[in-house]
C-alpha cells in the first residue's frame, strides 16, 4: 500500500466512483490547460488562486490533517512548540466523525467522554474510514479553545474563545477577533507542521508507517 | 452576533486588493450604495440581500462611529427570502379548484386557469408574509486584507462574495488548504508535489 495509490474523494458529491477505484487508483487529474498557459514559479500561485478547489488535494488534505492531528496529540503527549507562540496544548475533544470512502457512505459519530481514545475510534481508522471532523480543543497561555473542526475545506464552526470583555462594543470586538486571529494562527502553523512531513521526503517511509503502526495499535 | 458574543462559525477570506489603498471613506459610501432595501412591493416573493449594520438589521445607514473598529470595518450582510408555504398554498388551491368546478359545472380545471388561480391566492398571501431574515456579520481586517464571514452555508457565503465584489469591486479568496501552501515560503517545494500525490491509505499493512 504506496501513499500514491488513491485518488480518493471523500465529499458526498464527489464520491461517485466504486471503492476500489478510489483507493486503488491514482488521483484523476483533471483539466490543466491553466497549468501551461502560466509558466516559472507564476503559476504555482496563479493557478491556486484561480481554481483553489478544483485541485484533487484540496479534497482530502484537510482531512488528512485532521488525523495527523490527532496522531501527534497522542505521541507528543498534546503538546507542541509554535515559534512565538510557545508551547501548546492540543487535544480531541469530546466528539468525532468518521466515514467511508464510495457511492454509500457508513458513517460513525462518537460522541462524549473522550472518544478518540476508544477502540471504536480505532476501529473505524483500521477499516478505512477517514475522519471528517473532530471537535479540538487548544490551551496556549493559559486560554482555552474550543472548536469543531471539518476536515474539508478547513473549516471552523462553534468556536469558543475565552473572551472576558462584556462592555464597549470596540474593545469586545477588538478582543474577540484577537482570539480568533490566535487560534487560526496555531491551526496554521500547526497545519505547516503537517505539510513539512506529507509534503517532503520521508512520508512513504518514516512517518505514514509510523501512522499505520499507530493505527494498528503497535505503536 | 457571533462577532460580540457566543459561539463563532466562520469562514476566511483573503481580499485582493487593486494597488489604490484602502480608502475608509470610499468604503462607507459603498456600503450605503449597496444596503439593504425593502422591495419594491409586498406581494413579491424571492430572496432579497444588502448590507445591514452589524448592531441592527433594520439600520442600513453606515458611519464610522458604528462601523469602524480600530482596523476592523464590520457590518452585516442581511438576506431574507420571502415565500408562501408550499403545503398551506397546495390547500388553499385545492379549495378554490373545488370552488371554481363547482361554479363552473366542470369536472376538470384547465392549466391555464389553475395557474391564474394560483396566482391569484400568491398576490393575495404574500402581502400578509413576513420573510424570513437572516443577519450574517463580517468583519473587514483592513490591515491584513482578511475578510471573516460568520456564516459556514455554502449558499450564504456564496451570496457574501458575490455582493462583496460587487459592491467594493474586490474579489476574495478563501483562506484554506491550497491557499495557505501557496502562500507559504516553502511553495516551490510543497506546490508541485500536491500534483503527485493522492489521499494516503493509513490502514495497517494486512
Amino acid at each position: 500500500m504506496s501513499e500514491e495509490e488513491p485518488g480518493a474523494v471523500m465529499s458526498e458529491e464527489e464520491n461517485e466512483a466504486p471503492e476500489a477505484e478510489l483507493w486503488d487508483e491514482p488521483a484523476p487529474v483533471e483539466d490543466k490547460s491553466w497549468e501551461q498557459k502560466l509558466e516559472g514559479d507564476e503559476w504555482i500561485n496563479e493557478s491556486l488562486d484561480l481554481h483553489p478547489t478544483d485541485h484533487p488535494a484540496s479534497r482530502f488534505l484537510g482531512k488528512e490533517f485532521l488525523l495527523w492531528l490527532w496522531w501527534r496529540s497522542e505521541k507528543d503527549f498534546g503538546t507542541v512548540e509554535l515559534g512565538e507562540m510557545g508551547k501548546v496544548d492540543y487535544w480531541i475533544d469530546d466528539r468525532i466523525s468518521f466515514r467511508t470512502p464510495g457511492e454509500d457512505p457508513q458513517t460513525s459519530d462518537l460522541k462524549g467522554g473522550a472518544p478518540a481514545t476508544t477502540a471504536e475510534a480505532h476501529m473505524a481508522l483500521r477499516a478505512g474510514k477517514v475522519v471528517e471532523t473532530a471537535s479540538l480543543g487548544f490551551r496556549v497561555r493559559e486560554r482555552e479553545y474550543m472548536l469543531q473542526f471539518k476536515g474539508e475545506g478547513m473549516e471552523l464552526s462553534g468556536v469558543k474563545v475565552p473572551s472576558e470583555c462584556d462592555e464597549g462594543v470596540d474593545e469586545q470586538i477588538f478582543e474577540r477577533m484577537f482570539l480568533l486571529d490566535e487560534i487560526t494562527a496555531i491551526l496554521d502553523q500547526l497545519f505547516f507542521r503537517f505539510c513539512e512531513q506529507r509534503l517532503e521526503d520521508g512520508w512513504n517511509t518514516q512517518v505514514l508507517p509510523e501512522i499505520r503502526q499507530w493505527v494498528a495499535g503497535d505503536a | 452576533m457571533p462577532l460580540l458574543k457566543g459561539a463563532m462559525g466562520a469562514r476566511r477570506y483573503r481580499v485582493l486588493l487593486a494597488s489604490d489603498p484602502p480608502d475608509r471613506d470610499r468604503y462607507l459610501e459603498l456600503l450605503n450604495e449597496h444596503a439593504f432595501r425593502e422591495p419594491d412591493s409586498k406581494a413579491k416573493a424571492g430572496e432579497n440581500q444588502g448590507w445591514v449594520s452589524l448592531h441592527n438589521l433594520c439600520i442600513t445607514e453606515f458611519t464610522h462611529e458604528d462601523s469602524y473598529y480600530n482596523q476592523y470595518l464590520c457590518f452585516a450582510l442581511r438576506m431574507d427570502k420571502k415565500a408562501i408555504p408550499a403545503r398551506l398554498l397546495k390547500a388553499l388551491l385545492d379549495l378554490r379548484v373545488t370552488h371554481w368546478l363547482q361554479e363552473m359545472n366542470r369536472e376538470r380545471v384547465p392549466a391555464a386557469v389553475k395557474r391564474e388561480l394560483k396566482e391569484q391566492l400568491e398576490l393575495e398571501l404574500l402581502p400578509r408574509q413576513l420573510p424570513s431574515v437572516g443577519a450574517h456579520d463580517v468583519c473587514w481586517d483592513l490591515a491584513n486584507d482578511v475578510v471573516w464571514f460568520f456564516n459556514n452555508g455554502n449558499k450564504a457565503n456564496e451570496v457574501f462574495r458575490t455582493l462583496f465584489a460587487q459592491t467594493f469591486n474586490l474579489e476574495t479568496q478563501p483562506i484554506a488548504a491550497l491557499q495557505l501552501i501557496a502562500n507559504h515560503r516553502k511553495k516551490d517545494v510543497w506546490v508541485p508535489r500536491l500534483d503527485s500525490i493522492g489521499h494516503a491509505d493509513y490502514r495497517p499493512e494486512p
